[in-house]
């Protein structure tokens, strides 16, 4: 059991620091019939990479320097906790956080651009996305 | 046949039972790490929250920067809500912690409970946070 949780966790954090330097947003994707379908989840990576390349608007860039740089994990919850709480600083706890604060208004435009890439990209790789 | 079946089902078990209490008496030792953190925290003592951090992560100084900023000018609390062991690797432990932080009367900010996967590592013999992300948190009302 605790090694099925171990198998779940890691990746987990993985997921997680990748979170909170781009969107963790994924496109939906309609694999029935699909010849590529094997192919999802390393074009997933690969298109993810490309998308965030894409995405570096300046407003963006700078959304993203806070988010990495505001970290506090080392004091623990509690000081994450308290970073969220404050209004003004509750971006830079990370993205996975969910729309609070300045630097997530501030990300928005680029969250576009990057979610519009992640799609174009999975497209132009033959996957039917559906958004 | 049979002997040798039961055979493997002994050894088994017998490594099984020995790994499941160092399993147990990590998640004890982490869940009171955190707990020890949050206990100093909410003595608004950054020497003591920090010393509960290991000094290599890269967020330490960060951290420490904000605790002193925060405990001069806001009085919060910290509860921890829950913490589940996940495991570990021949580094870190993961453990998945709760917080609930409120400051009565302070301007513009909201109570939250935050939904943290917390990564520790030894330092000196001793576990110690590494860093904390962020997996979810909802703002009360």
């Amino acid at each position: 059991m605790r090694r099925a949780l171990l198998a779940v966790g890691v990746p987990l954090v993985f997921w997680v620091t990748c979170a909170s330097a781009q969107s963790n947003w994924t496109p939906t994707v309609d694999t029935y019939g699909s010849s590529r379908a094997q192919y999802l989840s390393a074009d997933m990576w690969d298109c993810r990479q490309l998308a965030t390349q894409t995405s570096g608007s300046p407003a963006g860039s700078a959304a993203r320097g806070a988010l990495r740089g505001g970290a506090v994990g080392a004091a623990g919850g509690a000081a994450l906790g308290a970073a969220f709480g404050n209004a003004g600083r509750g971006a830079a706890v990370g993205a996975a956080a969910g729309g609070i604060g300045r630097g997530v208004q501030q990300a928005n435009a680029s969250e576009t651009q990057f979610r519009r890439a992640f799609s174009n990209c999975l497209r132009a790789r033959g996957h039917n996305v559906l958004n | 046949m049979k002997s040798s079946i039961m055979l493997a089902a002994a050894l088994l078990v017998l490594a099984w039972v020995p790994a499941m209490r160092a399993d147990d008496t990590l998640a004890s030792t982490l869940e009171k790490v955190s707990q020890d953190q949050i206990a100093a925290f909410n003595r608004k003592d950054v020497a003591a929250t920090m010393s509960y951090a290991d000094t290599k992560s890269p967020t330490y100084d960060a951290a420490k920067d904000m605790l002193t900023k925060d405990f001069k000018s806001e009085d919060m609390k910290a509860e921890q809500v829950s913490f589940q062991y996940i495991g570990h690797d021949d580094e870190f432990a993961y453990a998945r912690v709760k917080v609930k932080v409120t400051a009565p009367g302070t301007k513009g900010f909201q109570d939250n409970v935050t939904d943290n996967v917390t990564l520790f590592h030894q330092e000196g013999g001793t576990w110690k946070v590494w860093d904390t992300y962020l997996v979810g948190g909802q703002l009360e009302k």
